[in-house]
């Protein structure tokens, strides 16, 4: 198996052994820390990339201005990939990471959450003078010492649902309009940090089971518990900034199998592998076909690729997006200046278009301007 | 012909004291910049150096001259001082 990655390179972000501008097509990912077959999963912030493997192992590679990269470096950048040391997770195994812009987390199989990268906003959780960056991971500790589930970051938010349903925000989350009344959101404190504490207002009839965020926003997917709801996901929540109609909440048809969210925009891929797309369209990166400077959609699209594939897992960068079907294509769609699409262009995609790759890719991720595939090498040679 | 990427308020600008430079993201991976001296120039538009993606920084351009009469005159005050030192 082979790593593959294009777009964005301003921080070596791409792991190639040196930083530019851009790569418009897949390049192969030639040193690793990490082996190919044993990935598990690719996440990427603004200019950085953390890589989980098997063993639970987690490897960094990029931007580290803000010791997103959790090293314990202060290098600006590091363009191949290394190995976060496991004694900073106490020596136990990673089962999550997640990216925001400059910022990174990680909870363990303990379900024991460490953040680390930048607390410009407080979005560590810690309020205290020259606190300002974390360079290595930091275990945190919740009020209640609730274990983790998931964990999510905005551009200057962390989002944490703990296992028990509950969501803590740290950091600038800015909610506008009246919250959704199935939701109780209160002002509380973490270490003098003043946090957001979300719950379901009835959790007889509502259960959180996922977040994901968008730059000033956030999508729940909600299991209704209720009598009528029969223990159904196709509702979600959400919150915050809706100037792209990217808070727009929605019951679906069918159950909502993934929620991917870029900075503005939303996909959620349905049981029946219908995926919807909806919030801003001014480059493509709801790929439906067309985009002007102003337009946003508030209300979901249909996205069309293939007729004989289905969705295996999306991912969305900043303003572009990558699906990955069951059978190993990648289509890509949105943004394309950096070459974030990897068609060997920098024109703006408005419609999913197949990436040229190798192999079947067996996994995929996308950051803020660049995409990774991991895929199967041809026997054959 | 130049469409913002998006309008922002220099309060959620990142400051870099030593650098006298204010950031925000940029889809890319980069991030807008704009310098102190030009927002008391009155500049409003923020760029990103490694793509062509722009940005309107919402502000108050009387705010930042006066802060930095202010300061010229707080220095003219200091020198003054130290003349009188001497």
């Amino acid at each position: 198996m082979e790593v593959y990655a294009w777009g964005a390179n301003s921080h070596g972000q791409l792991g190639l052994g040196f930083e530019s501008e851009l790569c418009m097509t897949p390049q192969r990912v030639a040193r690793c820390s990490f082996s190919a077959p044993l990935v598990r999963c690719i996440r990427g912030g603004g200019g950085h990339v953390l890589i989980l493997d098997s063993n639970g192992r987690v490897h960094a590679c990029g931007w580290n201005n803000r010791g997103q990269l959790g090293l314990d470096s202060t290098e600006e950048c590091h363009n191949e990939f290394k190995m976060i040391p496991t004694e900073y997770f106490g020596e136990v195994p990673v089962d999550i990471i997640s990216c925001g812009w400059d910022i990174s987390g990680a909870i363990t199989l303990t379900k024991r959450l460490y953040v680390w990268g930048s607390n410009a906003f407080q979005q560590l959780g810690i309020c205290q003078r020259g606190f300002m960056a974390v360079r290595r991971p930091m275990p945190v500790k919740l009020p209640r010492e609730e274990l983790v589930h998931r964990i999510s970051f905005g551009l200057r938010h962390c989002a944490v649902l703990t296992q028990d349903n509950k969501i803590y925000v740290f950091g600038r989350l800015r909610i506008m309009d009246p919250p959704p009344i199935e939701l109780d959101i209160t002002a509380t404190c973490l270490h003098r940090c003043n946090t957001m504490k979300i719950q379901a207002h009835n959790p007889n009839e509502l259960k959180i089971v996922s977040l994901s965020s968008g730059q000033n926003h956030m999508l729940l997917k909600c299991v209704d518990l209720s009598e009528a709801g029969k223990g159904s996901t196709k509702r979600i929540l959400t919150l915050g900034d809706n100037k792209f109609g990217q808070s727009n909440a929605f019951q679906f048809e069918e159950d909502v199998r993934q929620l991917a969210v870029g900075w503005t925009h939303n996909a959620a891929v349905l049981r029946n592998n219908e995926i919807l797309l909806w919030g801003r369209n001014c480059y493509g990166q709801l790929g439906i076909g067309s985009f002007s400077d102003q337009q946003a959609i508030p209300s979901p699209m249909r996205l069309k690729f293939s007729e004989d594939s289905h969705p295996a897992r999306i991912h969305m960068g900043a303003e572009h997006g990558l699906l990955r079907t069951t059978t190993g294509e990648v289509y890509t769609w949105g943004w394309n200046e950096h070459g974030n699409c990897g068609n060997n262009s920098t024109e703006n995609l408005c419609t999913p278009t197949l990436v040229e790759l190798p192999g079947a890719a067996k996994l995929a991720g996308a950051g803020a301007g660049f995409c990774y595939a991991i895929t199967e090498t041809d026997s054959v040679n | 012909m130049s469409i913002y990427h998006d309008e922002v308020e220099i309060e959620d600008f990142e400051y870099d004291e030593e650098e006298e430079m204010y950031y925000y993201p940029c889809p890319c991976g980069d991030r807008f910049q704009i310098s102190k001296e030009e927002l008391i120039e009155g500049e409003e538009v923020a760029t990103c150096p490694s793509c062509s993606l722009i940005i309107k920084v919402i502000y108050d351009p009387e705010m930042f001259k006066a802060e930095e009469d202010e300061e010229t005159a707080l220095n003219e005050k200091l020198g003054e001082l130290k003349l009188e030192k001497n």
